[in-house]
């Protein structure tokens, strides 16, 4: 079991040493980020212009809210593409590989997806407390508060790992994902809190988003860091998260087996 | 029969960019800045001509200028200087015109649109050329049947194998009637058995429809079979023009292969050995290359100076002609090298 | 001559409907998925105009519905110029040469061979949906002149946001790697969503000018809508840009030409 996360970590590792991912990276915070940042800050200083709260938070916060979710979104992108690693190598039948040894492929895409956000990450906290700064926004410094939003925002990505990795399991059925994939994309984005937080949205959608994990990847964490929520709504929200991973996590496996079955009858 | 092709010392020189090896950071980023190149000159006062309906070979190794020349002859590439008519056009300037009247297959990139069926693909062909729908028809049910393409015509080009898709590329380039056909390297990795069906039906069409065919090609056996006569390319130059039965001809040596069980005589041997090229020696295993006057003697002296295994005699094959021919051009290469580099020094 | 370059823009654009590539998904799916996802930035609207007394800055509603159909009409233009982008990469992979040696224009064949009329479609008949919907419950008062202006002002930015991509992507040549700037450009689209009109005046000037997202959104709906005043002026601002824009590839692509030709590819 060590030795195997041994394994695990060490493709992490490579991953997040290609030296052509850092200067991307970096490049992409010093260009792209101001820009996306401002275009926000423009939009909801017009719109502060005729209101002082929108969904529970005023100007400054919302900016912090869109700053927060800005660094998760950058940090979890790599995440995204998963469902067409695993679509992939079920379509081109390197599934063999892994299915002939012990190593298991669920986990082993997954700690290979996260050597990229670890990257992402390490080089953003210090763009993220920059921005802060600049935009005189409050930056967190309850130790409490940092380690539930850092815990909140992994097992916001472990869910977010989890509903890609369904998605592209369904490439067992059918060949073409990528419509469903689409849909799914649509639907994040709104029930993320990536657009706008659910806090704000019309009451009939936030029962909506309820049922569903979206929340959990980026509003969730996002209202952690504010550190407006008392300790227990924090925690009860983490358990949330924890939940909506246990679920799909079982229906994950569930699907698996039964597509792997699926995919070793008809020959790879 | 009148000329379809004719140059007359087309050049083609390339401006190459210069490595940037420059040390320290203000050389370095002038470099980059100023962007210098140098000329290479990939085709040489290249000078010849194909009649019609004639099949020509252009041979050479990678860089010897062949792709460079196919590429001027089909309007791809302006010549930096020469003379150049193909069926009354000059390639390069009157584009528009002359390209209806060509026919072009590289065998190194499809000129098939990938994602689509074969058939599409065809339809596009005739848009561009302009077919009338009845000769489309017409000439799509001949072609594709001789060149069995019909089984899939309805299959994406992506999904088909080498063999088929070269079969494809030339219907399509055979659509709009075309009175000659540019071939750059059409049989590369083709397997024995498509290669052969694909030089029967270039065959054919030479033959039937009296379309001229200019391919080139590295392999010596696609020469052999296709053309009867050939140009061979070196580093930009021709180094040979003519007939490919000449050709063969010309090599007037023998090829020996032998498996030695014994050497008897070593000195008689090594002076056997002395008067003959050696192109490959192994343990016990040699081949010997001998002009055809020395050969009989060559056998003699095997005879007195050693017993062999296997001995077996050959004349030499087209591709050991063409080696030697690119060998003695390298050679005198090097002699001209050394004549400047004495000049100098 | 002319008669031809169509007829073979329209067989591209019919071969871009039997593409089989492995990622084309189903007319109604595409179409689903257009209307949930602009469905998604109305929900958007709506919350935020929740706060703000149903109003933000002079729009209503149904306007920013309107302003954000409109980013599906200009996709639509798009999809028919994606080629463009697409120019300095098709080039160095040697594409120019099969058209080089055909009887076609080998610009509007590479741009032609990118075309995606099928999707183009699903993005258009999506926008009609959509519009129609939304000013046939809202009765929003339209003019024909108004949906003209609109629709003109929206084509004339189009081309040359697309005519933009298209010099930045073959100045590749000399620049080496332009995805940067491409980038930045893929991000200011962002823009497009929002009426530019309530933005400090330096930001509509350069959305207007430098970076004409204003050309694709904002402006245009103005007009469709009828509000705003006379379109002449945005016509004639499309216009200029699309003349200065279309010179300027004309030379860039004569350019480099010549350096594919000088460099042998």
């Amino acid at each position: 079991m060590v030795r195997r996360l041994r394994v695990y970590l060490g493709v992490l590792l490579t991953r997040m040493k290609s030296a052509a991912h850092f200067r991307a990276n970096v490049i992409a915070w010093v260009l792209y980020s101001p820009l996306q940042i401002a275009i926000i800050y423009l939009l909801w200083k017009i719109i502060y212009g005729t209101t002082r709260e929108v969904g529970g938070l005023r100007f400054n916060e919302m900016i912090l809210y869109y700053l927060v979710v800005h660094f998760l979104g950058r940090a979890m992108l790599p995440l995204q593409t998963v469902n067409y690693e695993v679509w992939s190598e079920i379509n081109k039948g390197k599934l063999d590989i892994y299915l002939a040894r012990p190593l298991g492929f669920g986990p082993f895409v997954f700690f290979r997806s996260l050597g990229a956000p670890t990257l992402e990450i390490c080089l953003g906290v210090p763009f993220f407390l920059l921005f802060s700064v600049l935009l005189r926004l409050p930056i967190q410094t309850d130790p409490l508060v940092l380690a539930a939003f850092f815990l909140s925002g992994l097992l916001g990505a472990v869910v977010l790992f989890m509903i890609q990795f369904l998605i592209g399991s369904l490439t067992f059925w059918v060949e073409k994902i990528f419509g469903i994939r689409d849909l799914m994309v649509s639907l994040f984005m709104l029930f993320s809190g990536q657009l706008i937080p659910i806090s704000a949205l019309p009451p009939l959608v936030v029962r909506l988003s309820r049922l569903l994990p979206f929340e959990s990847i980026f509003f969730v964490p996002a209202m952690i860091y504010r550190g407006a929520l008392p300790h227990l709504d924090a925690a009860a929200l983490m358990l949330q998260q924890a939940i909506w991973i246990a679920v799909l996590w079982a229906a994950a496996a569930a699907v698996w087996k039964r597509g792997v079955a699926r995919y070793a009858s008809q020959g790879g | 029969m009148a000329d379809v092709i004719r140059t007359r010392g087309l050049t083609k020189t390339f401006r190459v960019p210069v490595k940037n090896e420059q040390k320290g950071f203000y050389r370095r980023l002038r470099h980059v800045l100023v962007n210098p190149s140098r000329p290479f000159t990939a085709v040489n006062d290249l000078t010849f001509h194909v009649a019609e309906g004639e099949i020509l070979g252009f041979l050479g190794a990678n860089g010897s200028g062949k792709s460079t020349t196919i590429k001027m002859l089909t309007g791809i590439l302006t010549p930096t200087a020469g003379e150049i008519d193909v069926l009354g056009y000059v390639p390069h300037r009157q584009r528009r015109e002359y390209t209806q009247h060509i026919g072009v297959v590289f065998g190194q990139k499809s000129l098939l649109w990938w994602n689509i069926p074969v058939i599409e693909s065809f339809k596009l062909y005739r848009d561009i050329y302009d077919v009338s729908e009845r000769d489309f028809q017409e000439r799509l049910a001949d072609f594709a049947a001789l060149l069995e393409v019909t089984e899939f015509l309805h299959v994406p080009v992506r999904k088909l194998s080498l063999g088929m898709r070269m079969r494809a590329e030339i219907v399509a380039s055979l659509l709009h009637r075309p009175r000659v056909i540019f071939l750059d390297e059409p049989t590369i990795g083709l397997d024995v058995i498509s290669r052969l069906t694909l030089k029967r039906f270039l065959q054919r069409v030479n033959e039937e429809m009296g379309i001229t065919l200019f391919l080139t090609t590295h392999n010596m056996f696609d020469v052999e079979d296709l053309c009867r006569r050939c140009v061979i390319m070196s580093r930009g130059s021709v180094i040979y023009d003519g007939g490919v039965l000449d050709l063969k001809a010309s090599g007037s040596y023998k090829l020996i292969e032998l498996e030695v069980l014994s050497i008897d005589n070593a000195p008689r041997f090594r002076r056997l050995l002395d008067r003959c090229q050696v192109l490959e020696s192994g343990a016990t295993t040699y081949k010997l290359q001998v002009a055809g006057t020395e050969a009989q003697w060559v056998i003699d002296e095997l005879f007195k100076s050693c017993r062999f295994a296997n001995l077996h005699i050959a004349p030499p094959t087209l591709e050991a002609i063409i080696h030697r021919i690119f060998e003695e051009d390298r050679a005198q290469e090097q002699r001209n090298v050394e004549t400047v580099l004495q000049a100098a020094g | 001559m002319w008669r031809r370059s169509c007829r073979l823009l329209a067989r591209f654009a019919l071969v871009s409907f039997h593409d089989m590539s492995v990622f084309r998904t189903d007319f109604v799916m595409s179409l689903l998925h257009n209307l949930v996802y602009q469905g998604i930035f109305l929900i958007f609207w709506k919350s935020v105009l929740a706060f703000t007394a149903s109003r933000l800055g002079g729009w209503t509603f149904p306007e920013l519905a309107v302003l954000t159909s409109f980013t599906l009409v200009s996709a639509a233009v798009a999809q028919w110029f994606v080629g463009l982008q697409q120019l300095s990469s098709k080039i160095l992979d040697g594409d120019l040469d099969k058209y080089l040696c055909k009887p076609v224009s080998p610009l509007l064949a590479l741009l032609g061979e990118s075309v995606n009329a099928l999707v183009s479609f699903q993005q258009l008949v999506s926008a009609g949906l959509l519009l129609t919907a939304v000013c046939l419950y809202y009765r929003v008062p339209l003019t024909l002149g108004g949906v003209a202006a609109g629709l003109a002002i929206l084509a004339l930015g189009c081309a040359t946001i697309l005519l933009i991509r298209g010099c930045v992507a073959l100045s590749a040549f000399w620049l080496g790697d332009v995805s940067r700037i491409s980038g930045l450009f893929e991000i200011s689209g962002d823009f497009e969503r929002y009426p530019i009109n309530l933005f400090p005046g330096w930001l509509q000037g350069t959305l207007t000018w430098i970076v004409p997202v204003g050309l694709i959104s904002t402006w245009p709906v103005l007009a469709f809508l009828g509000k705003g005043g006379p379109p002449w002026a945005w016509l004639a601002v499309g216009a200029a840009l699309v003349l200065f824009w279309s010179l300027l590839f004309g030379e860039i692509w004569r350019r480099a030409l010549r350096r594919y030709e000088s460099f042998g590819g």
